[in-house]
């Protein structure tokens, strides 16, 4: 899997290529923008991550450029503004999904692998498992070790959301927006409150802990 | 450089339009001389016609009573050849030869007796005569007396000439009088006119020059048009102040209240790496980095959230949401947590049809948050109600709790920024919940109210205006 980041920012871009790169991807670097528009059109690329503010040329022009030679590449775009024009803007380009610095880098990787496998359409099997913990996607059963577990709906669609994500950490505002479908912050420990009492389901009779709580990023769902 | 330019176009127009105005006075005099003195001197010439008219007439009526002789006799008690209506008369035969001819003194110039050389055909119009030494000329009339004789009565001019000539000389005195008073009072008016304009640049210039908007321009009396646009001005002067007084404290307070976390944050950091080697540790102080850094990062969103909305330049995407659905679904969140502690949220909203127009974001923002503080200012096991009602003009969203209250004295202040209630501090919370929910709400043109009673609990209300023309950003 290759992948091509556009940043200006010399720290951002490298710290976004080491992480990428200690997640088993390939990844390609352009500092401006003409740059980085040469190598999407020519290399060929499973993502690309783009800043907006760009020197040379911007970001949403590179998006708007790139799609209108038919490219189909996934692109993830960066910005420093928070502003929901903004957005909505760069959704419209042709951007497939928007990301405000700072950011969270197990976020950008859990928002990467999402469009990759959207783009990729891999066959999903119906039913998802880590360890003995299984989800049915048909029957919408749960099971630990053989044992039915009976879960609310958002705690149905969060355990969903993170064996579909297995091993890799889901930030609150990921959280927030799959289950809830807000893009805001709620200024509520909400995420908590769901993440608490899945877990109280599906970990607490059990001696191998699978839902852990990485302090200051999110939730991951893992065998130890 | 453009400045300069444009006080000098402001001279242009202020000299275009005195010309102008000057010009025009001058045209419209000069038709109104040319059409008063057109009548005038063809009313003085059918005059004079007139009485040559009356003469010749009376010669000829006495030629026919008394033949040649009579009309001798007549001349000679005529005194025509004297005083201001002096004539000449001329009597000539079938062959134009003259008979009898007279003229006063002054009129040799004029050669009468040529008339004698001219075919008598051209006596059958109106014969002028000019000298060379003379102004004036002579016009004469000629009557058939007889089959022998033919009658020729001159006058002079000159009369109508000098009342026309103390006509014109008059006018151009008058002329002169009034294009010096046209171009004083058209420098004057236009300048006046243009007075508001004038300060307008200079307040301008002001602006540009020192960057100082405290000055405003100056009103001029009576109400038109140029009045609307300096008050138009002046509005936006007062505006475009508050907005930079208001980012102003902005910048003050976000980085002072940046300046707490990012201390905390430091100290961790710096406390880590004083033993470097216990992982645990350095773990530890990652994580509480990363926990204060999104804090920090929430915090810094709400302020500006605030900000933008208290100085008006907070962008709202308005469109009209259904108020129900919206609360319902919100509340759906809140009841998850509020199941924690044992409450209850309900909702009295009979109408679901009730939308307002509104930014569906901030909307959920503000009402998220009243919701977020009856949650966690509640008591365990008791209930939440968020009541939806209309009036003609509002929509006014209340919700209740049955918590302890909010002491009365603190309740001046809960609305303000980075405000916690000293009894309370063991919640968790920035103190910027209520400030947001307020600039949010007044930047939808709606108000918020509040009212508690220690021991039963707390009303807040916000209250939307549900048409889109009542939300203006007031300042």
């Amino acid at each position: 899997m290759k992948i091509l980041v556009i940043e200006d920012d010399e720290g951002i871009r490298s710290f976004i290529s080491k992480g990428l790169e200690e997640a088993g991807f390939i990844t390609d670097t352009a500092s401006d923008g003409e740059e980085g528009f040469a190598l999407l059109l020519t290399g060929s690329y499973d993502a690309a991550i783009v800043d907006i503010m760009l020197p040379g040329m911007d970001g949403l022009t590179i998006i708007e450029k790139v799609r209108a030679r038919r490219k189909q590449v996934p692109i993830i775009i960066l910005s420093a503004k928070r502003d929901v024009d903004d957005k909505i803007r760069g959704l419209q380009k042709g951007g497939d999904d928007y990301l405000t610095k700072p950011f969270s880098f197990s976020e950008l990787l859990v928002r990467i692998q999402a469009l990759i496998r959207r783009s990729s359409a891999v066959p999903e099997s119906t039913v998802l498992s880590c360890a003995d913990l299984s989800l049915s996607l048909l029957s919408h059963r749960v099971e630990r070790a053989g044992q039915e577990i009976d879960l609310q709906p958002k705690e149905f669609a969060l355990l969903e959301y993170l064996l579909r994500n297995t091993g890799r950490v889901l930030s609150k505002t990921l959280i927030m927006e799959k289950i809830w479908h807000y893009d805001f912050d709620p200024q509520t420990n909400i995420v908590d409150v769901l993440v608490s009492r899945l877990r109280s389901k599906i970990d607490k009779d059990f001696d191998k802990k699978l839902l852990h709580t990485i302090r200051g990023v999110g939730y991951v769902l893992k065998e130890d | 450089m453009f400045l300069k330019k444009i006080s000098l176009n402001f001279k242009k127009i202020h000299f275009r339009l005195t010309f102008l105005f000057s010009v025009i006075f001058i045209i419209s005099s000069l038709v109104l001389f040319t059409f008063s003195f057109l009548s005038l001197y063809s009313s003085m010439k059918a005059e004079d016609t007139g009485n040559m008219r009356r003469r010749l007439l009376n010669y000829w009526a006495v030629f026919q009573s008394g033949g040649i002789d009579a009309i001798a006799k007549e001349i000679k008690v005529d005194s025509f050849l004297y005083g201001d209506r002096a004539f000449f008369i001329r009597i000539a035969d079938s062959k134009n030869k003259t008979l009898f001819l007279k003229y006063p003194e002054n009129w040799k110039n004029f050669n009468i007796e040529q008339l004698a050389q001219l075919p008598l055909s051209d006596f059958s119009q109106e014969i002028i005569l000019s000298s060379k030494t003379n102004a004036f000329k002579l016009e004469i009339s000629t009557v058939r007396l007889s089959d022998k004789y033919i009658l020729q009565i001159g006058m002079s001019t000159a009369r109508r000439l000098y009342f026309l000539n103390i006509y014109q000389r008059n006018f151009i005195l008058l002329l002169i009088l009034l294009v010096t008073f046209s171009i004083i009072s058209g420098a004057f008016f236009s300048g006046r006119a243009l007075k508001p304009l004038h300060n307008l640049s200079s307040i301008l210039k002001n602006i540009v020059e020192t960057g100082d908007f405290s000055k405003r321009v100056d009103r001029q009396k009576g109400r038109d048009d140029l009045d609307e646009i300096i008050m138009l001005f002046n509005t936006m002067l007062t505006r475009i102040e508050s907005l930079i007084h208001q980012m102003k404290g902005t910048f003050d307070s976000v980085a002072h209240d940046l300046r707490t976390p990012m201390t905390r944050m430091r100290g961790l950091a710096e406390l880590a790496l004083q033993d470097p080697d216990n992982n645990k540790r350095l773990t530890e102080a990652l994580s509480s980095s990363l926990e204060e850094s999104e804090r920090i990062l929430s915090m810094l969103n709400t302020m500006m959230d605030i900000s933008e909305a208290e100085s008006g330049i907070l962008h709202l995407n308005l469109q009209n949401i259904e108020v129900k659905k919206v609360l319902t679904d919100l509340i759906d969140i809140y009841t998850y947590i509020g199941e924690e502690k044992g409450l209850q949220i309900q909702l009295l909203c009979d109408d679901e049809t009730i939308s307002i127009p509104a930014d569906p974001v901030r909307f959920r923002q503000a009402v998220g948050n009243i919701l977020d503080n009856a949650v966690k200012y509640s008591d365990g096991n008791s209930k939440i109600t968020v009541a939806v009602q209309e009036t003609a003009e509002n929509c006014s969203i209340s919700v209740t709790d049955y918590g302890p209250g909010i002491d009365e004295e603190e309740i001046p202040f809960i609305w303000d920024r980075l405000y916690r209630s000293p009894s309370k501090k063991e919640i968790p919370g920035m103190g910027l919940g209520l400030s947001l929910v307020k600039a949010v709400v007044s930047a939808h043109g709606g108000t918020v109210a509040v009212t508690s009673r220690k021991g039963s609990g707390t009303v807040f209300s916000l209250s939307f205006p549900l048409a889109e023309n009542k939300i203006i950003t007031k300042l």
